[in-house]
């Protein structure tokens, strides 16, 4: 019987894939509407533009995503055996996003295993942690993971700072478990999470409902809120001695930084820790999309040879919750 | 999976909600003939939670598990929300429980795992590769339920099945010595019938539009639900006992009514809590367990079988050595 498995895990990212909504929102557009001063989202945010959505679903935003990281571990559909869902929206309550997305898959393969991991905005780097102990354990042998906001239908343009900073995207990664002779592993991984620090109000009912999903519910209620400043506030408490207990390697071997792509701030602040040419962020093209940033900032970086394989790469963020979450790999 | 691996349910707890919804009252309102929540879906009564909330359950059947594991709240390194429903979206049922835990400045990482009906079976199985991983040691699993704020007595069939509820267990390794093992862990997912248990909108609502009560409300198809919940159940039922005889298994919690209704097993074996407190959603799993080990139906060294089919439709189960 064995009893355990060591770090380094052998975790693989062998697919990564991306849909972008039609629609492309220029930073002036929501400027012109919400009666900011011009160039105010990129000065403030670091945000260009965003895409939102027309009339695309959460299921067909995943789904795309999803058909285009299979293709590019080389596999098929078939191959996967487990669908695990990191979006930050559903299109229905019932039954659980991932099944909705292998649906829309039409995978029709009952050998495959459906379900959602969620932690906010992090729940994407939950899946890459949770995600090597299944595949090292053997339990699973093809993950495809899932991470898609939409938020643009909910957006309040009395609101601006949120407004103007959410965008909507879906991301596609098939993790797998790395053969011997390749150097793709996990090397640690860390989850931290204090309750009582508050930042992320966001998804509140207007009239102050506690039960968000209750059939008496009116979506007019709903709306987003997010409050970036006090989160990075409590961020910079926590954080401090966070990356210390992470690291087994010195920083300078970390090829590539990925941040949280909520703000601005997120990646200035890894800015005082590591030199900003290291840093990737990909806000300024596609605005805060949630748990899809992380992923995205990796499609990004491995389609534009920004990172190779063998490359070691460091995935952090802070979330609702208040969490932190930190992720070391080799590519 | 290498299996069996070395891993024990050490402790469980649960905490039901006060009030009381009998048949009679909710037949009554839903004009249906006497007796027919009890012939159709094998529920007796049901508990709906009025002031309680989703969190605040979770913890105090946590705070059982905890105990009962003989371990200290500090001592748990992952805390797993393992609900179908929710009492916020942002932040999620993770790090609810911890703040009502009292552990809202201990850092212990905290998150939801969610497959409907079966989440209590996947935040299991995901456990275990993570002890044997050694990436957590001590990990709660919480499931706490109020469907009832997803009813709609449009669909009598929903309205009558689901109670409210919360179960928790604490899933560590097990010693050399111990005779605890998991077995087996077997989930499955059929697609195809997708509409056998759904709600119309999610955030699909904010898109098109639409502002209806009753949007979110789960809509329960019973009859196909049980017609393809006796296929796959005899299916999941099928792989779980590969290499054991019924005979074999000392206990069976089978959640879903089709699969009692089969009768693989003999009927003092199998356990339920639906007919006392109705189906609560992933909560019936812990609940049913805890109520069982208490009664003295679940002793150590016992092979459990537990296993389910929920929304989705989706079919799993686990096999421990308890």
């Amino acid at each position: 019987m064995r009893t355990g498995y060591e770090y380094p895990l052998p975790l693989k990212i062998a697919g990564l894939g991306s849909y972008l909504p039609k629609r492309v929102v220029p930073s002036s557009e929501i400027e012109e509407k919400c009666s900011l001063e011009s160039g105010w989202c990129k000065r403030k945010q670091g945000i260009s533009e965003r895409r939102w959505i027309v009339d695309e679903t959460v299921s067909f935003m995943c789904g795309r995503a999803a058909e285009e990281a299979i293709k590019d571990a080389g596999m098929a559909a078939r191959d996967i055996d487990l669908i695990l869902n990191t979006s930050n929206s559903f299109d229905c309550v019932v039954p659980d996003q991932s099944i909705q997305v292998m649906n829309e898959l039409k995978i029709h393969n009952s050998n495959v295993t459906c379900m959602s991991i969620n932690c906010g905005c992090l729940s994407c780097l939950a899946a890459l942690d949770i995600g090597a102990s299944l595949l090292a354990a053997g339990r699973y042998r093809n993950i495809l993971v899932l991470s898609c906001l939409v938020s643009s239908p909910g957006i309040n343009y009395n609101d601006p700072v949120s407004c103007s900073m959410l965008g909507d995207a879906a991301v596609a990664m098939v993790l797998t478990r790395s053969p011997d002779t390749e150097k793709s592993c996990l090397h640690a991984a860390r989850m931290e999470t204090y309750s009582q620090a508050t930042g992320v109000k966001g998804f509140t009912g207007k009239n102050g409902k506690k039960n968000l999903f209750s059939k008496d519910i009116l979506f007019d209620d709903l709306s987003f809120e997010f409050d970036s400043q006090s989160m990075q506030t409590e961020g910079m408490k926590y954080n401090k001695n966070f990356l210390s207990k992470l690291l087994p390697v010195k920083r300078n071997q970390i090829k590539l930084i990925i941040p949280n792509q909520s703000t601005r701030i997120a990646s200035d602040m890894m800015k005082l820790l590591f030199p900003s040419n290291k840093i990737m962020t990909v806000i300024d093209r596609f605005g805060n999309i949630g748990a899809a940033g992380h992923p995205m900032a990796l499609y990004e970086a491995a389609r534009n040879g920004v990172i190779s394989r063998g490359d070691l790469v460091l995935l952090h963020g802070m979330g609702a919750g208040f969490s932190i979450y930190g992720i070391l790999l080799t590519y | 999976m290498i299996y069996p691996c070395p891993i024990k349910i050490a402790g469980t707890g649960i905490c039901m909600p006060e009030q009381v919804m009998n048949n009679g009252d909710l037949e009554k309102e839903c004009g249906l003939e006497p007796g027919w929540c009890k012939k159709e879906l094998g529920v007796i009564s049901r508990r709906w939670a009025v002031s309680e909330t989703q969190s605040e359950m979770g913890a105090a059947a946590a705070r059982g598990a905890i105990a009962s594991a003989g371990l200290d709240d500090f001592d748990i390194d992952l805390i797993i929300n393992a609900s179908m429903s929710f009492e916020q979206k942002v932040p999620d049922g993770g790090p609810l429980i911890q703040k009502q835990l009292g552990l809202e400045a201990s850092g212990i990482p905290s998150i939801t795992i969610q497959s409907g009906c079966q989440s209590f079976i996947s935040a299991f199985d995901l456990s275990c590769s993570l002890i044997m991983s050694k990436r957590y040691r001590n990990i709660l699993i919480v499931s706490s339920e109020v469907v009832s704020a997803l009813l709609d007595k449009q669909n009598t069939e929903a309205y009558c099945l689901f109670g409210d509820g919360a179960g928790a267990v604490v899933v560590t390794p097990s010693e050399e010595a111990e005779g605890s093992r998991v077995m087996k862990i077997v989930t499955r997912t059929y697609d195809e019938h997708i509409q056998a248990v759904y709600s119309k909108y999610g955030l699909k609502a904010f898109q098109e539009n639409i502002n209806e009560p009753g949007g979110v409300a789960l809509q329960l198809d019973n009859k196909l639900f049980k017609k393809k919940g006796i296929e796959y159940g005899k299916s999941l039922l099928k792989s779980l006992l590969d290499g054991y005889a019924a005979d074999d298994i000392n206990a069976a919690i089978l959640q879903h009514s089709p699969l009692r209704s089969m009768k693989i097993f003999n009927e003092d074996k199998v356990m339920n809590s639906v007919s006392r407190y109705g189906l609560c959603g992933a909560a019936s799993y812990p609940v049913t367990l805890h109520e069982a080990v208490k009664e003295g139906r679940v002793k150590r060294g016992d092979l459990l079988l537990m296993g389910g089919i929920g929304d989705g439709i989706t079919a799993g189960g686990i096999l421990i050595r308890y």
